[in-house]
């Protein structure tokens, strides 16, 4: 049987700032497939759905739906065309009923004497919901007293009605961003029931996710990105989980890229240490121990519990049980006031939200996590303040006009190494550092990989968010792997015996 | 005692040596003392004086007589050919607002300014005289000041301090109501803004009052913040629970609308006597009436036009107030307690006539 | 391989649970402004007995819940967008001090009657309007906007009867507010017609539903081409003739045209919608929590005024039982971690 191609998106390009999320990808969807879609975090998968469904426009790059030229303005264009995506942030409106928010922005239709009537809407929605065989769910539900599987089935049916509306045979796409993320196995069962339901009416499905196994099972065939590039689309009957690993990792290390000359084996001295760790409904039965002048990497997929770990160990969040030792000594923290007091500094990740006063100065940046060190009889010295601006900006080689440059004005890796000389700075002996590299370019990659060496050679240590697994792999002296809140493998990685990526992503996913 | 001694001293010595064109008069001569614009020199007239009332919010039909004094008073500078700039200050009930207008006010004149000024709270009606003080400007001040400051201590710029006897008005007012009570039965009693020393002197006189009437039973008391919605609130949730209620004692006029307004809702009115103070258009209407049983007028257009008029002859420097006998810097206004006896004469002088005032004799509004 | 599933399981159980627990706590949220209800007049008629459970004090309390409930229902929609309006107390005194100047009055001759009370009501519209306008197209916050709206139409109120407020001497106007239908009053009535306009409103047409989702996302609307901003400038237009028709009431129950009938209006009214149960981050809650949140502030003053507590004291009791009222009333603290 032939196929017959829906949609089709040939070297789709997307830059941001200056970074490049895509820098060229295909996909084509047949009637009435699976399409699954696969890369690790920041392989453009999110990207280059939002530019489907309109939600923001490539930069290069042509797409066709129906054999047709696609360039949709917003989400309504996709609709109107057959292209409807769950969103991974649900877009529910949560206060109000199912059928409101299956019918949301159409009411007109059912407007009577000035008032909607409510029971036609119903008893359309009683049909929609039919449709994707989910007559069970009540339309008069408000959609916070539903769960999260009973949720996405209500999203699912949205998104079909939406891009039928009108045309009855018209064929649809359905894009799922992972919408396995909230479900348990059942759910997930039920759904993929569903999605099959669908393609056998000749629409097609593209399902992003994390889980390889869900991704094999439910696809026709898969697509892997890596980097923001085409890394391989074979048929399911080639796929082996061994073979998809393979395509989804990336360039090897280079030994001078993350200095591993410089890479010294971790002292015996456990700095800190977690016995049993759990965050309720988050991750569980967490042991990790961290050496002095150790970098420990931590590799996981977003929600593997792996940020939330880190919350818990600098005081961000209460853990739920198991105990925290920080130099031998239990510790009990409520707030990073008290993890910071006892040498726990995080670098947040949200450098714009978290980590930095963008209307401050850099000098005035720097001494934020030290002020009482730079105070003299409560006083805050100016003088320090300036002379310890300079020392840093020199040391680290900072691109700003001076240290009362605002931080708003300098660039974005240059804003991470103010963010880091107040973390060196602050004398804190454990800093953890979620994603430290991410939205910086590659020059100042290189600077921050041999800072983070420098700071270790001091007898700190680091625990270590990477944005790519590459990173985590190459910088980090052991690797801790987490996948669904458990802790599922750990490597040594000396200088000179890394663990491939690829025994580390068969843990991941 | 000490402070009049000493200022009787000044005056005596320094009339003897004044090179101003002054006439030397004994202290109770200063009641007819005149203001001769001929004696004024040409530049003061030629500089623009800012002239300005610094007052809580014109909602308060009162407060706007002054306003309405401080343009009569205006009025009588055009006819001597004085050059002037005429400003409210509304500080909204708010101490900081109060202060801050002031300033900017006082700063903006340097020196040719003179004020009228009725502190929001005692507390900062140094703070007012102050900011005037700085600049070299001249201020009165009326109502509030802490029992402890006196014009004296801002010599020559706090020119005076007047006050109506709020205790006395108090008193008069609830006198008023308790004798067409006929001396028993329950009142309900509604305060100004708590703190305020104005509301806190005519609550004293109350006191008095019931002192005298032991029949007479508070059955509700609480503060309407000088408001008319919050005083008809109260008062219809107290006729609920007390509908026996012979009468209502009000701190002002507005507040005394409000109860009036709640009598009405309850058909009530007419056969519950009200008092307030103010002397507001609706309340005396509401006196003519036989709705209301009394209020004082304190004569706003009084207090605000003969302030300044006092004012304006230190900044012209035909009086000098350090010089002046205490008694002529701190006094009482008159006030006219109306009630149905007088209330006829008072709505032809006040309310179908603006009443007409010769600013020149600056005194005249000291009560005898 | 196994015993990893059956733990990873455990976590998802976990969290479904966290959700689950926290749904419930929404639940009983939800009935706790009503509880709040109860529970003060039970305490009030315990201590006040015939006197705060009589049939005067009832329609007492009728006739001093019809303004704060007109107000708190404009105010509710907005806040519902996650915005605020603090223009209250200035649009209710200008639109009750213009009435009373319009209608036949005791200041000047004027007597336009219904049509003055109209137009006092679309002056009110307009300043909605305005508010909406300035803050969606100069992308001002709300509460900016409003606020310097507040002191223009105090500013307007004044002017409108400079300085001597206008008593009215309306017949009908004059009669009002002893007028009642079914023992309840004339006030009280219009506050119910209104009521059953934003019941209308939020539950029978498309725009209610939109004034929900702009509140929770503005995305979510965006996306299916609904125009945001023309919700946001609608709902602080209806914001504004609800603060319209609350002055010309206003004017009827004090019978005299004044920028004090708006005076501290406002912070109650944002009391009562939060106390209701709106969120003050927008997309939930509604007109009948307002309902129960002004009853709430109404009737805590009445029972207060009633047991004659002490002046002195009665203003930070008030606030006590107000802060205990939101801590039962309102939803606090993180909610589960989004996984």
């Amino acid at each position: 049987m032939e196929k017959k191609l829906l949609f089709s998106a040939k070297n789709i390009t997307k830059s941001f700032y200056g970074t490049q999320a895509l820098k060229g990808v295909d996909l084509d969807i047949y009637e009435g497939e699976v399409v699954g879609l696969i890369g690790e975090n920041g392989a453009g998968k999110s990207t280059l759905l939002k530019i489907i469904i309109g939600v923001q426009p490539q930069t290069s790059g042509e797409m066709t739906m129906h054999g047709r030229p696609f360039a949709p303005a917003d989400p309504m264009a996709a609709n109107k065309e057959g292209i409807g995506m769950v969103f991974q942030e649900q877009s529910l409106i949560v206060n109000l009923s199912v059928g409101q928010n299956l019918f949301f922005g159409h009411e007109k239709d059912f407007m009577r004497m000035g008032f909607v009537n409510w029971k036609k809407m119903y008893e359309e929605s009683k049909k929609v919901l039919e449709e994707v065989n989910c007559g069970y769910i009540n339309p008069k539900k408000k959609v916070i007293d539903l769960n999260f599987a009973t949720r996405q089935m209500v999203e699912i049916a949205k998104v079909v009605n939406l891009t039928k509306s009108g045309h009855d045979d018209q064929k649809c796409l359905i894009l799922l961003d992972e919408p396995t993320s909230v479900l348990n196995e059942e759910e997930v069962q039920n759904l993929f029931k569903e999605v099959r339901k669908l393609t056998a009416k000749g629409h097609a499905v593209v399902f992003v996710s994390h889980r390889l196994d869900e991704v094999l099972e439910i696809s026709d065939r898969i697509y892997v990105y890596k980097d923001g590039e085409n890394a391989g689309n074979m048929d399911i009957k080639d796929a082996t989980e061994e073979k998809l690993y393979a395509a989804m990792v990336g360039r090897e290390t280079t030994t001078e890229y993350y200095h591993l000359a410089d890479q010294k084996p971790a002292g015996k001295e456990v700095v800190l240490e977690t016995k049993d760790l759990g965050l309720s409904g988050v991750f569980k039965h967490c042991n990790i121990k961290l050496h002095k002048g150790e970098i420990l990497g931590i590799c996981g997929v977003v929600g593997s519990g792996k940020e939330e770990i880190c919350s818990v160990i600098c005081g961000d969040e209460k853990p739920s049980s198991g105990e925290l030792y920080v130099n031998g000594k239990k510790v009990d923290y409520s707030s990073p006031a008290n993890a910071l007091h006892d040498g726990i500094l995080m670098i947040p990740k949200e450098r714009h939200a978290e980590g930095i006063v963008r209307n401050l100065s850099v000098a005035d940046n720097m001494a934020l996590s030290n002020a009482t060190l730079l105070s003299e009889h409560g006083v805050v010295s100016k003088k320090k303040v300036n002379d310890q601006a300079d020392e840093w900006i020199e040391r680290l080689r900072i691109k700003t006009s001076g240290r009362e440059a605002e931080l708003i004005s300098l660039s974005g890796g240059n804003q991470q190494k103010v963010v880091f000389a107040r973390a060196l700075a602050s004398q804190a002996d454990i800093i953890i550092l979620n994603h430290p590299t991410r939205g910086v370019d590659v020059g100042a990659k290189e600077e921050i990989y041999a800072l983070t060496r420098e700071v270790v050679a001091q007898g700190k240590s680091v625990i270590l968010l990477g944005d790519t697994l590459d990173e985590c792999i190459g910088m980090s002296n052991r690797v801790i792997v987490m996948k669904d809140g458990l802790i599922t493998g750990e490597f040594q990685a000396d200088a000179g015996e890394k663990p491939s990526q690829v025994s580390i992503v068969s843990l991941m996913m | 005692m000490k402070m009049r001694k000493l200022a009787a001293f000044a005056l005596s010595t320094v009339m003897a040596v004044s090179t101003l064109a002054m006439t030397a008069m004994a202290s109770d001569d200063w009641k007819s003392f005149k203001i001769d614009p001929a004696q004024i020199p040409q530049e003061k007239l030629d500089t623009t004086l800012s002239v300005a009332c610094s007052i809580r919010g014109l909602e308060n039909p009162y407060i706007n007589t002054i306003k309405v004094g401080m343009e009569m008073f205006c009025e009588y500078l055009d006819s001597i050919g004085q050059k002037y700039e005429m400003q409210v200050l509304d500080s909204g009930g708010s101490n900081d607002t109060e202060i801050n207008n002031m300033k900017q006010f006082a700063a903006k004149a340097n020196g040719n300014a003179i004020a009228y000024s009725d502190p929001n709270e005692s507390a900062i009606c140094t703070a007012l005289v102050e900011a005037m003080a700085e600049s070299g400007g001249y201020i009165g001040t009326a109502w509030n000041r802490e029992e402890e400051d006196t014009v004296t201590d801002y010599d020559p710029n706090w020119v005076i301090h007047t006050s109506p006897d709020n205790v006395v008005n108090g008193e008069a007012i609830a006198t008023a109501l308790f004798d067409q009570m006929g001396g028993k039965g329950q009142i309900f009693v509604l305060e100004g803004m708590l703190g305020n020393t104005a509301s806190n002197d005519r609550v004293a006189g109350l006191q008095n009052a019931l002192e005298k009437y032991p029949d007479i039973e508070v059955v509700a008391q609480d503060t309407a913040n000088w408001a008319t919605a919050e005083a008809l609130t109260l008062v219809e949730t107290w006729l609920s629970q007390y509908p026996e209620v012979g009468g209502i004692w009000c701190a002002n006029d507005n507040m005394a609308t409000g109860a009036l307004q709640a009598l009405e809702n309850a058909g009530l009115k007419g056969k519950v006597g009200v008092v307030g103070i103010d002397a507001n258009t609706d309340i005396v209407e509401a006196i003519a009436a036989g709705d209301a049983t009394a209020t004082v007028s304190s004569n706003g257009y009084l207090q605000g036009g003969y302030t300044l008029a006092i004012c304006y002859a230190a900044w012209a420097g035909l009086i000098d107030p350090a010089e002046l006998p205490i008694e002529y810097r701190e006094f009482a206004t008159p006030a006219t307690v109306i009630t149905s006896e007088n209330v006829e004469q008072y709505i032809a002088d006040y309310i179908d006539a603006t009443p007409e005032f010769d600013f020149s004799e600056i005194w005249w509004c000291k009560a005898d | 391989m196994a015993k990893e599933n059956q733990a990873a399981l455990t976590i998802q159980e976990e969290f479904a649970k966290k959700i689950k627990a926290e749904n419930r706590r929404e639940k009983i949220i939800k009935w706790a402004p009503v509880l709040v209800l109860l529970a003060l007049i039970v305490v009030f008629t315990i201590a006040r007995g015939s006197a705060f459970a009589s049939v005067s004090n009832l329609v007492a309390i009728l006739n001093q819940w019809a303004i704060p409930l007109i107000v708190a229902l404009g105010l509710t929609f907005v806040i519902m967008l996650g915005g605020i309006d603090l223009s209250i107390d200035g649009t209710v005194g200008m639109a009750g001090s213009i009435a009373s100047v319009l209608v036949m009055n005791t200041l000047n001759d004027n007597n336009f009657g219904i049509f003055g009370i109209i137009i006092a009501i679309l002056c009110s519209v307009v300043v909605g309007f305005f508010v909406g306008l300035f803050h969606v197209k100069l992308k001002i916050p709300s509460f900016m906007v409003s606020f310097a709206f507040m002191n223009i139409c105090t500013g307007i109120a004044y002017l409108s009867y400079s300085g001597t407020p206008a008593t009215v001497s309306d017949p009908v106007l004059k009669a009002l507010p002893k007028v009642s239908f079914l023992g309840i009053p004339f006030i009280t009535w219009v506050a119910l017609v209104m009521l059953l306009l934003c019941i209308y409103i939020q539950e029978y047409t498309p725009f209610g539903r939109y004034i929900y989702a702009v509140g929770t996302d503005e995305t979510i609307p965006r996306s299916v081409g609904i125009n945001v901003d023309h919700v946001k400038i609608k709902v602080f237009t209806l914001a504004g003739f609800l603060f319209g028709v609350a002055g010309v009431v206003g004017l009827i129950r004090l019978g005299q045209g004044q920028a004090g009938i708006g005076k501290d209006l406002m912070f109650p009214a944002q009391a009562a919608v939060v106390i209701g149960g709106t969120s003050l981050s927008g997309g939930k809650g509604g007109v009948l929590n307002t309902v129960v949140g002004t009853l709430i502030m109404t009737v805590l003053i009445n029972g207060l005024t009633m047991m004659g507590v002490n002046p002195n004291i009665k203003t930070g009791i008030q606030g006590i039982i107000i802060l205990v009222a939101v801590i039962l009333t309102t939803k606090r603290g993180a909610t589960v971690i989004s996984k």
